[in-house]
């Protein structure tokens, strides 16, 4: 603990450091380079912007100019008078203008991202549609901004604004100041407990879905979050600089806002800055020398980055740091400094409050005269199911019966089905047009057949997310220890993945993945449990651990339901088996009872005797 | 076709998986590594189907030296490979994944005897292989790897999620194999009843080594169950 402390200091005092040193170079440097400076922070602050969409959920924006041109028009537009060519003739010179033009911005961008979002981002679109909406809008962006001089100031744009009397090392300081502000409050944003969540949109919708977040409302919100912080960029950049022309529009200057993310290190925040004011720099110095082959050797630059370092050069020099560090600990022989490196640094610990006792035996689910197919393959034909309160369900039947699909409608109210469903969980009782988030914020938890985890998140970090089962992490605290009940505890033992918080869950090997993703499901507290498969893969002797761990939570009135092949695992654990066969339920009853009918014997097992 | 490791050293990144595996498939035999979850046995079969390169050791095919190939050429020397994650081409259907078993002609007599085995598989042909169950992509893969005529099979965890019939399914076609074209087959497997009824030898992974080896006969389970026991 005192050594993360310890480096959580350095690197603010890192962070600290750089700030310093630009505002020392604020006195001592040239008109020239305090000047690129300048424009190089405001570029770096709409590179943070592009950083937390692109970056952290994912959705590359390939016109991120356009929130940057809507702020800076904004303020150009707030700011000066046109004739009817759209020739500035007048400014105005209340300040207040520009406060109100930078707001303004930031709020026209925030609301038309929010339309966008609201259409582009949806669960059975693609990630495309995103990047060619983004890119579609630029077009039409600057077709439009020579079609309204009277507030654009057309071709020629408007100029001539801005406050008087404010030098331009004034205008250097609030540049750095506006930047270490935005680089502050994004990288406490993405450490916090939401940036998990952020996160983990971007690497798994699907499973973020199914722990009951609303994958495309984040989505739609980071956008707009995004968009206005461009759009503050754009109107800062308009104030210094008293221009706004439909280049800063243009899908030339979004792509290199893509650049400087790209090669600076997507979803780092720091890589982005990084890359925006060196490339600027040295762009600007370069360009003077050479000025036709500057943007060649950017595009190679680019192209390099892609091709070799594809996450980018902030990562991978931290990598090769990180890797000289651990060879040096080796060579003084600390072993232990072999184990591969954690991420997160969040620790899982036992919370001795038990699960809530709910005793009855109240149906929880009922399902009747259930009919779903996927196109013209029909997989449950009429299925009726009743499932009660602190039950523990095994559903069996032969391969390609329906017992996957029959889970996926459960947990899913936007399938297509005929038939009913109904869930007696409190005040929730529908299904029908309930999205995977919704049921799960019912209650209902749902383990996937085959393990689905987030590639960049912890163990503990997964788990983190289940036990928050679709409340809104916090935008500043950064949860460091994770408390989970001992339920959890018993089955992250059992399954060998004890002290192993913090590897990544795509990493681990593919028993562990699936006990990771039962102590997930276990871990958000459902009242009901569906468990597809979960001991695939599993030694036996995990199995009964998982198996007696099941029977304790059916205990407490969680409600389970299972799909299993192993029958001696069913006899052991289940209350109550089904067998489905041909999308229908041809026995329901005691484990005796199915293990000995015929039907199953023959159908089922192949031990016709 | 005899698969012949010696020492060999892989991981991911920094972290090491295998401290050195010496492992024999001789020709014709069929061994099952077994063992408890993280302890190398997936990384240990993608080490031998070259897409994880050792950092040290050797491993060789009826005497030839694959060390670091690529995955193409090892299957080009007769290895057909199931593996446990996307076992499928889940865009493809049926009948275009059998047809990827191998690049010649299939032959039509083993065709209708691998479909004899899964016949749900002969029902589905145009169906797209995503979209069958989980139980039944594991079919489609063992069938794929079977039309191959491989020297050596690999499958990881192919009984995982099928019903106990098709595990029996599962153990005669591979004996079958066995019996038709002498082929040696390499399991990594949990299902000890089946590794039984399928194998020679069976060893025991732990931390990254090969720790025990047993004849596979009746009397193995128990001492099996309790090398696995944690």
């Amino acid at each position: 603990m005192a050594s993360r402390l310890t480096l959580r200091r350095g690197r603010f005092g890192t962070v600290g450091l750089v700030v310093a040193g630009f505002a020392v170079f604020g006195v001592v440097g040239t008109d020239y380079n305090t000047g690129l400076l300048t424009t190089a922070f405001v570029y770096a602050i709409a590179a943070v912007s592009l950083d937390l969409v692109w970056g952290y959920v994912g959705a590359p924006d390939l016109g991120h100019a356009l929130w940057f041109g809507i702020g800076a028009l904004s303020v150009g537009a707030m700011t000066t008078v046109t004739d009817k060519t759209g020739l500035v003739i007048d400014v105005h010179d209340s300040s207040w203008r520009y406060v109100v033009g930078i707001i303004l911005g930031m709020i026209v961008s925030a609301a038309l991202a929010g339309i966008v979002g609201r259409f582009s981002f949806s669960a059975r679109g693609s990630a495309f549609y995103i990047a060619v909406v983004t890119l579609a809008l630029t077009t039409v962006a600057t077709t439009l901004y020579s079609q309204f001089p009277k507030i654009t100031g057309g071709d020629n744009g408007l100029f001539g604004f801005g406050p008087a009397n404010v030098t331009p090392r004034t205008w250097y300081y609030v540049a750095l100041a506006a930047l270490t502000l935005v680089v502050i409050g994004a990288v406490v944003l993405v450490r916090s407990d939401l940036g998990l969540l952020l996160k983990a949109v971007r690497d798994n919708e699907t499973r973020t879905r199914y722990l009951g977040y609303d994958v495309e409302r984040i989505k739609t919100v980071t956008f707009m979050g995004g968009a206005a912080i461009a759009a503050f960029a754009g109107g800062l950049m308009a104030v210094i600089y008293g221009l706004v022309s439909s280049d800063l529009f243009s899908f030339v200057f979004a792509t290199q806002m893509l650049v400087w993310v790209a090669v600076g290190g997507r979803g780092t925040i720091i890589g982005p800055v990084i890359g925006a004011i060196v490339l600027q720099l040295v762009g600007a110095h370069l360009s003077a020398q050479f000025p036709t082959q500057w943007n060649l050797v950017e595009g190679v630059l680019f192209v390099l980055v892609v091709v070799f370092v594809p996450d980018g050069v902030l990562p991978f020099v931290t990598r090769q740091i990180g890797r000289l560090a651990t060879s040096l600990h080796t060579r003084r022989g600390d072993m232990a400094s072999r184990e591969p490196q954690g991420v997160g640094g969040r620790r899982i610990t036992p919370d001795p409050a038990g699960a809530p006792q709910r005793p009855t035996t109240s149906p929880v689910i009922a399902v009747s005269d259930l009919h779903f197919g996927y196109g013209s393959l029909q997989v449950l034909r009429g299925v009726d199911l009743q499932v009660n309160r602190g039950e523990l369900l095994c559903i069996v039947g032969p391969n390609g019966a329906g017992k996957s699909t029959l889970v996926s409608v459960l947990a899913d109210g936007n399938m297509r089905i005929d038939g009913e469903i109904r869930y007696e969980l409190g005040s929730h009782t529908s299904h029908r047009r309930r999205p995977p988030h919704r049921i799960a914020r019912y209650g209902v938890s749902r383990k996937f057949q085959s393990p689905q985890l987030f590639e960049s998140l912890s163990a503990a970090e997964t788990i983190l997310l289940a036990r928050l089962g679709g409340k809104l992490p916090s935008f500043w605290r950064r949860s460091e220890v994770v408390p989970v009940s001992p339920a959890v505890v018993d089955v992250l033992d059992a399954t060998g993945l004890h002290g192993r918080d913090n590897e990544r869950g795509t990493t681990l090997a593919h028993g562990l993945k699936q006990g990771l993703e039962i102590a997930a499901a276990v871990a958000s507290r459902p009242q009901v449990l569906l468990l597809d498969e979960p001991t695939a893969g599993l030694t036996l002797n995990e199995r009964a651990v998982i198996g007696k761990v099941l029977r304790r939570l059916v205990g407490n009135g969680m409600t389970v339901i299972l799909i299993e092949h192993d029958l001696d695992f069913v006899n052991q654990i289940a209350d109550r088996v089904v067998v489905l066969h041909g999308g229908r339920i041809i026995q329901d009853g005691t484990p005796d009872e199915v293990s000995s009918s015929q039907v199953v014997r023959e159908a089922y097992l192949g031990t016709v005797s | 076709m005899r698969l012949e490791t010696r020492g060999v050293v892989a991981g991911y990144g920094s972290a090491t998986v295998l401290r050195g595996v010496d492992l024999t498939v001789g020709d014709g035999e069929a061994v099952a590594v077994v063992g408890r979850n993280g302890m190398g046995k997936t990384t240990l079969l993608k080490t031998l189907l070259g897409y994880l390169r050792p950092t040290s050791g050797s491993i060789q095919l009826d005497g030839v030296d694959i060390t670091g190939s690529l995955p193409e050429r090892i299957v080009r020397h007769g290895v057909a490979y199931g593996p446990q994650d996307e076992p499928v081409f889940a865009h493809l259907s049926v009948e275009d994944n059998l047809q990827a078993a191998r690049i010649g002609r299939i032959d039509a007599a083993r065709r209708e005897q691998v479909l004899a085995f899964f016949p749900v598989l002969g029902t589905r042909l145009r169906q797209r292989a995503g979209t069958l169950s989980g139980g039944e992509q594991k079919m489609l893969v063992l069938a794929r790897a079977l039309l191959a005529e491989p020297g050596l099979i690999v499958l990881d965890e192919i009984t995982a999620g099928l019903q106990p019939s098709m595990v029996n399914t599962v153990v005669t076609a591979l004996n079958w194999e066995r019996e038709q074209r002498g082929t040696s087959v390499l399991l990594v497997e949990q299902n000890i009843d089946a590794v039984l009824g399928i194998c020679d030898r069976v060893a025991v992974m732990k931390l990254g080594q090969l720790v025990a080896e047993e004849k596979a006969t009746k009397d193995a389970r128990d001492q099996l169950m309790l090398l696995l026991a944690p």
